[in-house]
């Protein structure tokens, strides 16, 4: 059933197009490459807080992704991000791996798409 | 008078977020300000070191969530009369409320928009409340 997230992009450059203008390439790669970094660590915690069915901690990790996403240029990923927060606040258990895998996606092919723009050469 | 150059205004962000104390350093530095990022602990003594035209406070934070940062803030004298803007992910009519009532001037939308952010941090820095 497609989702509110569906017709979102992946990656929009814009949120990062004057940052990236104004940092010297070194800077900026090690900037992105340090947010890229911790932002596969969030993905790992909302794994793990899921399996620990750790539902407060779930929605702690899915309220940071929304800017962690969002404000780097991952759209669909901060949507589905602020989905699964609300998910976990409410008790929906049966939504929760789900969310979880499209959040998954969506980063991973976000991700993606930042480094092709902003880091490959 | 107002002065509407961001030449030297220090801003000061507070945030559990490394990676949007990050962004926000770079959108704002980028644009003329000086800023300081801060972690919720610390940034009661940060505001009588650097004196900044304007605090943005996220609201949720683990340790101490961003009003009742405000609400602390307020009770300084050196804080009194600085604008303080929330950075929220979420902006209920309850929020608006409760923010408004332990002194806070704003709300800005997380994820950010760069030029909307800017707005906000131009208008504040350029004034005291």
């Amino acid at each position: 059933m497609p989702g509110a997230s569906d017709s979102l992009p992946e990656f929009d450059a814009a949120p990062l197009a004057d940052v990236a203008q104004s940092l010297p390439r070194p800077q900026l790669v090690e900037f992105l490459e340090d947010y890229l970094a911790s932002g596969a660590r969030h993905l790992e915690r909302v794994i793990s807080f899921h399996a620990a069915k750790d539902m407060a901690g779930l929605a702690a990790e899915a309220h940071t992704l929304i800017s962690v996403t969002g404000s780097y240029g991952l759209p669909r990923a901060s949507a589905i991000a602020r989905q699964l927060e609300a998910a976990s606040k409410a008790g929906q258990t049966d939504r929760l791996a789900p969310l979880i895998d499209e959040l998954a996606s969506a980063c991973r092919l976000g991700w993606d798409a930042l480094r092709r723009r902003f880091l490959t050469p | 008078m107002n002065d509407t150059s961001s030449h030297s205004k220090v801003v000061l962000g507070v945030d559990d977020s490394p990676e949007d104390l990050g962004l926000l350093n770079l959108i704002l530095m980028g644009a003329g300000y000086s800023f300081v990022a801060s972690t919720p602990a610390e940034c009661f003594n940060l505001v009588l070191r650097c004196a900044p035209r304007l605090i943005l406070l996220d609201v949720q934070m683990p340790q101490l969530d961003g009003f009742e940062a405000c609400r602390r803030l307020r009770s300084m004298p050196e804080a009194r009369h600085i604008p303080i803007a929330f950075l929220t992910a979420r902006k209920t009519r309850d929020d608006v409320k409760r923010g408004m009532d332990v002194g806070g001037n704003d709300f800005i939308i997380k994820p950010f928009e760069r030029d909307k952010l800017l707005a906000r941090v131009h208008h504040w820095t350029g004034r005291r409340v």
